[in-house]
C-alpha cells in the first residue's frame, strides 16, 4: 500500500506538473503568434517628415494590435537611447527569434552608410547622430538573425538605399546602378558577407537567404520571405507624389489598410496590397506602372541617383 | 371584482408585451431576410460580372477552376471620388482539381463598371479555352476586341474609344519602345526583359500597352486603358476612361506657372535647421540664389486634396509646420480631371537631406494647391571616423555575452528554457516514479 500511494503521489505530481508546463506553454504560444514591429528613426527628427512617419507607424501598430499580434512601436527612440537603439534592435530581434514569433517589420526613417573596416555597410539612424554604436548596422541585424531560420517574413524598409542590387555576380560594385526595369539593372546580387564574415546589405540580413527573387512583383518566388526597399535614394513620406496630390504616406497608410484587412477582413498579398494603394494614389494604376516601381532620379551629392522601389522574394507572402 | 378586472387588465398588458416583443424579433428578421439578399445580389452580381470578364475577355477555362479561398469583398464609398463612387473590390484564389494551377484574381469595381482586374498564376500556368497569340500585338489585339464586346452587352456606354485604341495598336511595329498619338489617344508600349533570380538567372519580359487620354499635349494619365503582359500571358487590365470627365484646359503658362510657384516655395515658412558635428541645430533659410526646378503639367482629379485644407501641425520640439494643402476657391468635382502645375524647387545647397520644396500650382486659376518639403531619406556619404566597429567582434554571437540587457530582454527571459526541457523534465519523472514502483515490488 506504501508503494502505491507513493506511487500514486509521484504521478499526481508527473500530471500537475505536466499540466501546469502544458498550461504555460500553451500560454505562452497562444498569448502571440504573431510579431509587428515598426521602427526607425530621422537623422534630425524635425518637421513634416517627422510627423508623417509618427503617424505611419502609429497606426500599423493600430491595425497590427485588433489582430492580437505582439505589436511595438520603436520609432523615434522610445527609450531615450538608453540601451543604445541598436542593442534595442538586436534584443528585439533577438526575442523574436527566440521565440519563433514569424514578424512583419515597417521601418522609416534615414539611412547611412559606414565601413567597418572590412566592408562598406549599411545602416539605419537609430537615434539623431551618426555615433557607428548609435546605427543599427546590417551586420548587427543578421547577427541577431544568424544562423536560424529568419522569422522576420515581411520587412518594409521605407529609407534610403537599403533595397538595392548593387553588385554583379562577382561582387563587383556599382552604388548607382541603372533603373531596375528598362534599361535593365544588370546588378542582381543584394548581399553577402565580406571577408571577415559580417553581412552586407539588409534584405540579406532580415532574410539571411540569399536567393530570393529580384523582382518580387512579376516574378514572386515560393520562399517564405519578402523584402520591400529603395534602391537608391527614398522619398519622404510627406513629399507629393509625382502626377498626384497624394503624400507619400498615402501610400503606405493604404497599403496596410489593404494588407491588413481593414478593408475588407482579408489579409491581401504584398502584391496585391502594391496594387491597391498605387490605385488610391494614382487611379487606374497597379505599382507595377507607377513612379516607384518603374523609378525616377535624383540629383544629390553631384550624383543622379537612379532610384526605384523595389520588392525582393515572394510577392505572394499575406499576414497570416 | 375590482381585483379581478385588474388581473386581467395585466393580463392584457403581458399580452401586448408579448405581442410587441413578437414584432420587434420578427421586424428584426423580416429586416435581415431583406438585407441579406441584397448584399449578396450584389456580390453576386459583381461575381458574374468579373466571371463574364475573365471567361469571355481574358478566355481563360474557369469550368477547370473553383474557388479555394474565402472571397474579399468590400463595398465602399471612397474619399477618393468625393464620396459620389458606390466602388466594390472583389479578390479569391482559383485552383484547379490536381492543384497543378492555382490564381489569385483581384478586381475593382466603380459603378457597376469593370475598372481593374489583376489575374495571375500562383502555382502552374493559367488554363484558357484556347491558347493566347504568342504575339503580343494580336493577342492585345483579340482581348480589345472581345473587351469592347463584353462592354457593349453590359454596359450602356460609347465604345468607339475602344474601336480607335484597337486601330492604333495595330498599327505599332515596335513593342520595345514607341508612342503615337491618335485623336484623343496616346499609346505608349514598353516591353523589357528582367532576371528575376540571382541564382538561377532566370528571366521575365514584361510588356505594356498604355493608351491615355491627351488632349492639346496635355496627358491625362488617369483616364487611360492599361494592359501589361508578363511572358506572353495577361497580368492586369485596367480601364477608368469612362471614370473621369476632362475639365477645363490650363490658361496659366509654364513661365507664369513658375513665377507664381517659386514666390510661393521663397515665402513657406518651414523650419529648416543645419546641424553642426555634434548634433546641435541652427535654424537656417534656404539659400535660393542658384536654385533649379523640374516642372510637369498634370491633370488631376478634383478629390478631397482639392477640397479640404490640411492644418498646422505643432510638432514636440515646438517647430510649427504650417499649411501645406489649401482648399480650392472654385468648386472642384472628384470626377473630373484639373490642370496643375507640379513644380520643384531645389536649393542651391541641400539642407540636410531636405533638397527643395515641391509646390502645385492650379492650372486653371493659378492658385496655389500645396507646398511642402522635397526630402529623401538617407545620407550617402560615409560617416568620417566610423572605424569603430558597431558589428559584433566575434562571429559567434553565442559565445559573446550579449548586448545590455533591456525590458524586452527581460520579457525574453521568461521563455528562455526551450520547450525540449519541459519533456526532459517529464520524462525524468516518469522514469523516477516506475523506478521507484518496480523497487517496491521487488522488496514486497
Amino acid at each position: 500500500m506504501t508503494c502505491r500511494k507513493y506511487f500514486v503521489v509521484v504521478m499526481i505530481a508527473f500530471l500537475a506538473i505536466s499540466f501546469i508546463s502544458a498550461i504555460e506553454i500553451g500560454m505562452t504560444k497562444a498569448q502571440y503568434t504573431n510579431g509587428s514591429i515598426q521602427w526607425g528613426n530621422m537623422q534630425h527628427p524635425t518637421g513634416l517628415e517627422f510627423s508623417d512617419e509618427s503617424a505611419a507607424c502609429y497606426i500599423i501598430g493600430v491595425w497590427t494590435t485588433r489582430d492580437g499580434w505582439y505589436t511595438n512601436n520603436f520609432y523615434n527612440n522610445p527609450n531615450n537611447n538608453n540601451p543604445p537603439y541598436s542593442t534595442w534592435a538586436y534584443n528585439q530581434l533577438t526575442y523574436l527569434q527566440q521565440n519563433y514569433l514569424p514578424t512583419d517589420n515597417f521601418w522609416v526613417g534615414d539611412y547611412c552608410n559606414a565601413w567597418n573596416g572590412y566592408a562598406q555597410h549599411w545602416t539605419f539612424y537609430g537615434t539623431p547622430n551618426t555615433n557607428p554604436q548609435d546605427l543599427v548596422w546590417d551586420s548587427t541585424v543578421n547577427w541577431a538573425i544568424d544562423p536560424a531560420e529568419s522569422q522576420q517574413y515581411f520587412d518594409f524598409i521605407w529609407t534610403c538605399s537599403n533595397g538595392g542590387c548593387y553588385w554583379d555576380q562577382y561582387l563587383n560594385y556599382n552604388y548607382n546602378p541603372p533603373l531596375p526595369t528598362s534599361p535593365n539593372n544588370p546588378y542582381v546580387v543584394y548581399g553577402f558577407r565580406d571577408w571577415a564574415g559580417y553581412c552586407v546589405g539588409m534584405p540579406l540580413a532580415w532574410t539571411n537567404i540569399n536567393y530570393m527573387s529580384i523582382d518580387g512583383y512579376y516574378g514572386p518566388d515560393v520562399t517564405p520571405y519578402c523584402y520591400i526597399g529603395f534602391q537608391g535614394t527614398s522619398v519622404g513620406l510627406s513629399a507629393t507624389a509625382s502626377g498626384s496630390t497624394h503624400p507619400y504616406y498615402d501610400f503606405v497608410y493604404f497599403f496596410y489598410y489593404y494588407f491588413t484587412g481593414q478593408l475588407d477582413g482579408i489579409h491581401h498579398s504584398v502584391i496585391d496590397s502594391l496594387n491597391y494603394a498605387s490605385q488610391n494614389i494614382w487611379p487606374g494604376y497597379n505599382f507595377g506602372n507607377t513612379i516607384l516601381h518603374n523609378g525616377w532620379q535624383v540629383y544629390y551629392n553631384g550624383v543622379n541617383w537612379s532610384c526605384a522601389m523595389r520588392v525582393f522574394g515572394n510577392g505572394w507572402y499575406s499576414m497570416p | 371584482m375590482a381585483g379581478i378586472a385588474c388581473l386581467k387588465e395585466e393580463e392584457n398588458m403581458k399580452i401586448g408585451y408579448k405581442t410587441y416583443l413578437a414584432m420587434i424579433i420578427l421586424g428584426v428578421l423580416a429586416f435581415s431576410l431583406i438585407q441579406a439578399p441584397q448584399v449578396h445580389a450584389t456580390e453576386t452580381s459583381v461575381n458574374t460580372k468579373l466571371n463574364a470578364f475573365l471567361t469571355n475577355v481574358l478566355r481563360i477555362d474557369l469550368i477547370k477552376y473553383t474557388v479555394v479561398t474565402q472571397q474579399g469583398y468590400s463595398d465602399t464609398y471612397p474619399a477618393k471620388y468625393g464620396g459620389q463612387v458606390e466602388e466594390e473590390t472583389l479578390s479569391y484564389i482559383l485552383t484547379t482539381a490536381d492543384n497543378s494551377s492555382r490564381l489569385n484574381v483581384n478586381s475593382i469595381i466603380d459603378r457597376g463598371v469593370l475598372i481593374s482586374c489583376t489575374c495571375r498564376p500562383i502555382h502552374g500556368s493559367l488554363l484558357y479555352v484556347q491558347p493566347p497569340s504568342t504575339d503580343i500585338i494580336n493577342q492585345g489585339s483579340r482581348i480589345m476586341n472581345d473587351y469592347r464586346s463584353f462592354v457593349s452587352q453590359n454596359y450602356a456606354m460609347d465604345t468607339s474609344y475602344l474601336q480607335l485604341a484597337q486601330t492604333m495598336l495595330s498599327n505599332v511595329t515596335n513593342l520595345t519602345s514607341s508612342i503615337a498619338v491618335s485623336g484623343n489617344l496616346q499609346l505608349e508600349t514598353s516591353q523589357y526583359s528582367e532576371r528575376i533570380s540571382p541564382v538561377t538567372n532566370a528571366n521575365e519580359t514584361i510588356t505594356t500597352l498604355h493608351w491615355i487620354y491627351t488632349q492639346n499635349g496635355e496627358v491625362a494619365s488617369s483616364k487611360h486603358i492599361f494592359l501589361d503582359f508578363v511572358d506572353g500571358q495577361l497580368d492586369s487590365f485596367v480601364d477608368t476612361y469612362g471614370l473621369f470627365r476632362i475639365g477645363p484646359q490650363a490658361s496659366i503658362t509654364n513661365a507664369e506657372a513658375v513665377k507664381l510657384g517659386f514666390a510661393s516655395a521663397q515665402n513657406f515658412d518651414v523650419p529648416l535647421f543645419q546641424y553642426d558635428a555634434n548634433g546641435n541645430p541652427t535654424s537656417v533659410k534656404p539659400d535660393w540664389s542658384n536654385a533649379t526646378y523640374d516642372i510637369s503639367l498634370a491633370m488631376l482629379p478634383g478629390d478631397f486634396w482639392m477640397t479640404q485644407p490640411s492644418l498646422p501641425i505643432q510638432l514636440p520640439n515646438s517647430s510649427l509646420i504650417p499649411q501645406t494643402v489649401y482648399p480650392s476657391n472654385i468648386t472642384r468635382d472628384a470626377l473630373t480631371l484639373y490642370p496643375v502645375w507640379q513644380l520643384t524647387f531645389y536649393f542651391s545647397k541641400p539642407i540636410g537631406n531636405t533638397l527643395g520644396i515641391q509646390v502645385g500650382v492650379y492650372g486653371d486659376t493659378g492658385q496655389i494647391h500645396y507646398r511642402t518639403y522635397y526630402s529623401i531619406l538617407g545620407t550617402q556619404q560615409p560617416v568620417s571616423g566610423s572605424q569603430a566597429l558597431s558589428p559584433p567582434t566575434s562571429l559567434n554571437k553565442h559565445s559573446s555575452p550579449p548586448p545590455v540587457g533591456t525590458k524586452s530582454q527581460n520579457s525574453a527571459s521568461l521563455f528562455t528554457l526551450p520547450a525540449y526541457s519541459y519533456a526532459v523534465i517529464i520524462a525524468l519523472l516518469v522514469m523516477l516514479a516506475i523506478g521507484i514502483y518496480i523497487t517496491r515490488r521487488r522488496g514486497k
